[in-house]
């Protein structure tokens, strides 16, 4: 163990040394020094940044001038990482490698913004912080359009904003935002190459995204999608939505994001660490008592606590036996349907019927409130993705209606095996259909029917009241039975 | 033998007859629930299910159902403590008049607003009920979960079909006669009369709900209910023509008047049957200019109701349709000054004309033409509207009419002139009129700002026709020509897709700092511009911007290079929405929509359930009405209605014609409080929303107090930051300065807009005495003057983020349950 993780070190090492070398064999260009005052952080900047900028398209006809993006082939590149040793960053170092701003009107270039940060306590975990704070210079800022990010970034500058910015200033914007949001970041300084043809055109920046960028992101996406649940110490709590439902708590877990989809477990770790008197706290997870369904004695002791003493059990991967409460601002909703005892998903934009015969805006309405509803959960539309996803209920085997839009949404999350076997509203919304729909495609669901021919539903318990204990049995035995299903 | 239901009046009957109704393992006593249990105890009963067990056993349930002023005292009392209502206007009066009676007379008006509205509402009613029958069932469509809640709030019950409304309204009726007892020989407290005009207003939406309602539901007005949220970026679209300079005045023109839309619709019927789409004009003012667009996609919007005498003295109508309200002046005689003929319509604008309902329309047309009458008067709709449609093709065919006065000729009575300057002194927007008379620039410069109210031509000694030296002024500059906009129709209601998408920009997250409702009647000194400038703002910096009543079509006269308004932003009701909801009778779909927003999430009964609701969106939800335009006392009652609801209004511009308003004083530290909701512990809160009801001057006033009155102190961070973000651009932008109180709204420097931290860290320092590390607040100065760390600030300012608190005693959860 010791071993592997040396090594996984030194692989670190060997990458940041290579990743320097690059850096400093980059053309020489014009170098700044910005602002690192606070007072001055902003200083000389005159175009605005701030949320109603977000979102903002540039037309091509209204375009001054494009970065990266299709035209290039995508082959550009936003690259922040997070260094390690002091000495190596001059602190509001910014230099400018090619054309300025006011020389490329009209123009569509290949390019790369490589911005570095240091601090003694910054580590990788921050990086998707960092890398959205690094972002709101463009995605917040005045006259830019951001699509995509990383190698497929592509930016455009609207023409009526042109003479406000260039790239000195937006070096400033983009390190100095970072600085002002955490001040973990003690040190940082950008590279901002314009990849014009005697520079390397987009053999240059491609050869940087293959050797630095492309290395790097591999090993830090491993390690996050390697992290779980059972890595973790602490989920975090989230009470945000009190102030809607009273008795509601949301524990986010690093696979199981909360129904809002605004927040991850890495984001709430950073939030309580940067706003400690906010609305997240630490749920030390404790003992767990149920690797399956996901419960644990310290995140039940704490949602007793914060539920103002309501709720005594979360099952984390479950939606029909304890699941997590919800308010009324969930992006999806699971629902159980009692006529095939089986799950259905439906999410927000789907605006007509469900099985269970209404829309989502009713079934939100029925479930809100921050209550227990055994057989119902919102969820984030990104949940599904989760490896948990309902581990507890069955998982994907006892999915059996998802509307078609979403359910193309999620085509890369739905097990290939099961993606016909799952009903939209195109093959059947009554539940009587669904019936026979799903006898026809032999879904796994079938084979908790009695003789695979009729439903034995679940006598699901009141909401906010315990289920019997025979009953919960039975409900998580159907779970258990399904999972292992091999598909016929 | 006594009569059968006696034996309940005695004593000790009552009480031996609980009446329990069981949720889950909860047993729920009726009579705690509800004041007087008789006769509504199958609302109860249902109001009780829907809840379910986990809210009655959270809070004691208490219901309003149909109720009267002092039902809803325990939310009424929370407001009036904390925004003593201040009373400006003693008109005539040489003493200083008791507040008292300065109540009575803010009762008095508030009932005049609610009395037209439901008046229009009954007329409406009853034709409905004649044409439908009672049982004609009323369906807002599938996008919407909670129809008619204006009503619902007041009586327990959403209108299904026309006997529901029926019931509604008398129990409305009922109550305004209940109001005008008070208003006139009612001896009450100042509290006690303004409690009843808070009713009288929210009884006005109850009216204005029934009226809109019938109007989708019967009469076929676009309503977004019906249409799936994947429309409603771009639906309805911008087509409708907006100005005078839309019509076109080589066809037969048909100008609508008033707020009664029947005659209109039953025109439309006609041209339609008769496939006259293309051969007659279909305009409207005011109201009914409003509505004709919601069912027929030719009608064109002329200008608001106040400044309708414009549409006469332009000739452009060759018939007008007259119904009861929004007209203020001798329609008769103007009509006839471009000999234009009237067709007044129902039992209230008579206008003086010969009652000729009996008669058919083939006989009416031939007499008037034949005789050249002004006009006569109808009380059947759909002989009114194919009346209009005959007698406008009829007088074109004529050709009979008189042209629009020429410059030439309006010189020699320009020079009767004696320049007395009388006209200047009654104009209310202080044109220098006298000044003018030779040239023509300056009248065409007095025309933007003219309402044609007519005083000027009253006052003048000499007879001059002012109004149509000025309209010839304007006429021979294009400025009547240029007069043609687009817009939407109004829409109808907000739904509760919407509200979930709004409630991760606004309420969750803080990407644009609200919604901010525009309404009003649109009558207002300086440029049309401004009402328009103001959406624009709160627009462009990624508000929901919506607007009903006659403000819309002003707010369609902004344009620049990237088209009109309504072009430039969506149609949904979302960030950086600009939502028209509909005409007057729409203005009912402001606090729907807001209701809706308290009830995603927290699922509370929308039904006889004034306080919770109330008590939910006035502290969290970031909304805001501006009224701007002329103080009707329609408005007066609207505004009255608004507040009720825990909204608060700013009115302008020149709001301080207003009577009577509900301010806050920041600095009285013993108003602003809240309940923790668990624990009951008494919480001192930030100061803020400040004002309910607050006069502004300027449009510049208008945009800072709006942003102003976005804080809530509920709000969770992000939305604290843009409320905070808001105000202070506001203020800085055009006062040069930021407000004297921005820091009682700062809890975390994660509160303070990234560019502006630096500076506004500093400004804690230096100005308020706080203590300030790196871009840190190190220690803060509490009111009390304390200086202390953040951790005992929070505890002991504001509450804690997310965390559930009321104003009201009732609503703290029940301790012990489970």
């Amino acid at each position: 163990m010791t071993k592997a993780k040396l090594t996984e070190e030194e692989e670190e090492q060997e990458q940041a040394r290579d990743r320097q070398e690059i850096w400093d064999a980059l053309p020489k260009g014009k170098v700044y020094h910005v602002p690192t005052n606070p007072d001055d952080f902003f200083t000389g900047i005159s175009y605005d940044i701030s949320p109603r900028q977000a979102g903002q398209r540039v037309r091509k006809h209204d375009m001054y001038c494009e970065l990266g993006g299709p035209k290039q082939r995508y082959s550009s590149f936003f690259f922040i990482e997070v260094v390690k040793g002091e000495d190596k960053i001059e602190d509001g170092r910014v230099e400018v490698i090619g054309p300025e701003i006011k020389e490329i009107e009209g123009q569509s270039l290949p390019f790369g913004f490589w911005i570095r940060y240091y601090g003694k306590e910054l580590t990788e975990d921050y990086l998707d912080l960092l890398t959205r704070w690094t972002y709101f210079a463009l995605e917040e800022g005045e006259g830019w359009m951001l699509l995509n990010t990383r190698d497929t970034i592509w930016l455009r500058l609207h023409k009526k904003d042109a003479d406000k910015h260039d790239f000195e200033h937006l070096g400033q914007a983009m390190i100095n935002l970072c600085k002002i949001q955490f001040p973990l970041v003690e040190k940082a300084d950008a590279k901002i190459l314009i990849a014009t043809e005697d520079l390397g055109g987009s053999k240059h920046t491609k050869g940087i995204i293959d050797n630095v960028c492309v290395p790097y992101w591999e090993r830090v996406d491993k390690r996050a999608r390697a992290f779980s649940d059972d890595d973790a110490d602490t989920f975090y709590g989230c009470t945000i939505c009190q102030t809607f439902a009273p008795s509601h708590v949301c524990a986010v877990a690093p696979d199981r994001p909360p129904y809002c989809g605004i927040i991850t477990w890495i984001g709430a770790k950073v939030m309580c660490d940067l706003d400690p008197y906010g609305y997240i706290f630490e749920m030390p997870k404790g003992e767990c008592v149920d690797p399956e369904g996901g419960e644990y004695t310290g995140i039940n002791e704490k949602i007793y606590e914060k539920s103002n003493r309501t709720y005594k059990r979360v099952v984390m991967y479950s939606s029909i036996t304890y699941p997590q409460t919800n308010c009324g601002c969930f992006e999806a909703a699971i629902f159980y349907i009692p006529d095939v005892d089986g799950l259905g998903l439906v999410d927000r934009r789907y605006g007509g019927e469900t099985p269970l015969g209404v829309t989502f805006s009713k079934l939100a309405g029925l479930i809100s409130g921050g209550q227990q509803n055994h057989g119902y959960c919102g969820i984030s539309s990104r949940t599904p993705r989760s490896r948990k996803f309902v581990r507890a209920d069955g998982g994907w085997n006892r999915i059996v209606w998802i509307p078609k839009e979403y359910k193309q949404i999620l085509t890369e999350s739905i097990p290939a095996e099961m993606f016909d076997k799952i009903a939209t509203e195109e093959d059947c919304i009554d539940p009587k259909e669904l019936k026979e729909f799903l006898k026809r495609v032999h879904h796994p669901v079938v084979t908790l029917w009695k003789d695979g021919e009729t439903p034995d539903p679940l006598n699901l318990p009141p909401p906010n009241t315990d289920w019997d204990q025979e009953e919960e049995k039975k409900a998580r035995g159907k779970g258990k039975d399904i999972l292992v299903i091999p598909p016929p | 033998m006594e009569p059968e239901g006696f034996a309940t009046l005695r004593a000790g009957e009552k009480k031996a007859n609980k009446k329990i109704v069981k949720v889950g393992d909860c047993e729920v006593d009726l009579e705690e629930v509800v004041r007087d249990l008789r006769g509504v105890e199958d609302i109860a009963t249902d109001i009780i299910k829907e809840m379910g067990e986990r809210r009655v056993k959270q809070w004691k349930p208490k219901l309003n159902i149909l109720a009267h002023a002092s039902d809803i005292a325990e939310w009424d009392n929370v407001l009036l403590n904390r925004y003593h209502p201040l009373y400006t206007s003693i008109p005539s009066t040489p003493t200083i008049m008791e507040e008292s009676n300065q109540a009575k007379l803010s009762l008095q008006d508030t009932c005049k607003g609610l009395f037209k509205q439901l008046t229009f509402a009954r007329d409406l009613l009853e034709f409905a009920i004649k044409v439908f029958g009672r049982n004609r069932e009323i369906d807002m469509g599938s996008s919407i979960t909670y129809p008619t809640m204006n009503t619902s709030m007041l009586t327990g019950f959403y209108t299904k079909n026309l006997d529901d409304m029926d019931r509604a309204l008398s129990y409305a009726e009922t109550q305004l006669s209940e109001l005008l007892l008070a208003a006139y020989f009612g001896a009450e407290s100042v509290i006690e009369f303004e409690e009843k005009a808070l009713h009288a207003g929210a009884l006005t939406f109850l009216a204005m709900e029934i009226a809109e309602t019938i109007k989708m539901c019967c009469f076929e007005f676009f309503n977004a209910g019906n249409h799936p949220a994947t429309e409603y970026s771009d639906s309805p679209p911008v087509e409708i023509e907006v100005g005078m300079g839309a019509v076109d005045r080589t066809k037969p023109v048909i100008v609508f008047f008033g707020n009664n839309f029947l005659p209109a619709w039953f025109a439309v019927e006609h041209v339609k049957a008769n496939g006259l789409e293309d051969a007659i004009e279909i305009c409207g003012v005011g109201a009914v200019g409003h509505d004709i667009p919601r069912f027929y996609n030719g009608g064109k919007v002329l200008t608001s109701a106040v400044k309708a005498r414009k549409v006469t003295r332009a000739g452009i109508p060759d018939v007008v349709v007259a119904s009861e309200t929004c007209l203020d002046f001798d329609l008769v005689a103007e009509a006839k000054r471009v000999d234009a003929k009237v067709v007044a319509y129902g039992y209230k604008a008579g206008s003086g004309l010969e009652d000729r309902s009996d008669d058919s329309v083939d006989d009416i047309l031939k007499n008037v033409m034949e005789n050249d009458l002004p006009g006569v008067r109808i009380t059947i709709p759909e002989k009114a509207g194919e009346l209009a449609v005959k007698l406008a093709i009829a007088i074109k065919q004529k050709g009979k009419r008189k042209e629009n006065y020429l410059l030439a000729e309006l010189k020699e009575e320009a020079s009767r002139c004696n320049s007395c300057d009388l006209c200047i002194e009654v104009c209310p927007n202080k044109q220098t009129i006298s000044k003018a008379m030779d040239d023509v620039s300056a009248l065409a410069d007095i025309y933007d700002n003219c309402i044609f109210c007519g005083l000027c031509e009253r006052a003048c000694p000499e007879g001059v026709p002012i109004m149509d030296l000025i309209m010839s002024a304007a006429a021979t500059r294009g400025k009547l020509k240029g007069d043609k906009y687009l817009m939407r129709a109004g829409r109808g209601p907000m739904s509760e897709l919407e509200w979930r998408d709004l409630t991760f920009g606004i309420i969750l997250g803080g990407n644009g700092p609200g919604m901010i409702n525009i309404i009003g009647c649109g009558n207002y000194p300086g440029s049309e511009r401004e009402v328009a400038e103001i959406a624009r703002y709160f627009l462009e910096r990624n508000a929901l911007v919506t607007v009903s009543g006659c403000v819309a079509a002003d707010v369609a006269k902004y344009f620049d290079e990237n088209g009109f308004l309504f072009e430039q932003y969506i149609a949904a009701g979302v960030l950086k929405g600009l939502v028209n909801f509909g005409g007057c009778t729409a203005i009912s779909h402001v606090p729907a929509a807001i209701y809706r927003g308290a009830l995603v999430g927290s699922g509370y009964t929308p039904k006889a359930n004034w306080t919770q609701i109330a008590d939910y969106l006035y502290a969290r939800l970031p909304v805001v009405v501006i009224m701007w335009g002329a103080a009707t006392e329609e408005m007066y009652a609207v505004a009255s209605g608004l507040v009720r609801s825990g909204i608060p209004v700013v009115i302008g511009p020149s709001g301080f014609k207003f009577k009577r308003y509900f301010l806050g004083d920041k600095d009285d530290r013993s108003k602003w409080w809240m309940y923790d909701g668990v624990t009951g512990e008494k919480k001192e809160v930030e100061p803020c929303p400040m004002h309910m009801l607050v006069p502004v001057d300027t449009k510049e006033e208008a945009i800072a107090m709006c942003a102003k009155l976005l804080h809530r102190p509920l709000a969770l961070r992000d939305p604290r930051l843009a409320s905070l973000e808001a105000e202070n651009e506001a203020y800085k932008n055009f006062f040069g300065e930021y407000s004297d109180d921005w820091h009682l709204y700062v809890r975390s420097e994660q509160e303070l807009h990234v560019m502006r931290r630096a500076e506004l860290l500093r400004k804690l320092g230096q100005e308020h005495g706080w203590e300030i590390e790196g871009m840190k607040i190190k220690r803060a100065k509490h009111r009390s003057g304390e200086l202390m760390d953040m951790q005992e600030y929070n505890k002991r300012y504001g509450i804690q983020l997310g965390r559930y608190s009321t104003l009201v005693p009732r609503l703290i959860t029940r301790k012990g349950i489970k």
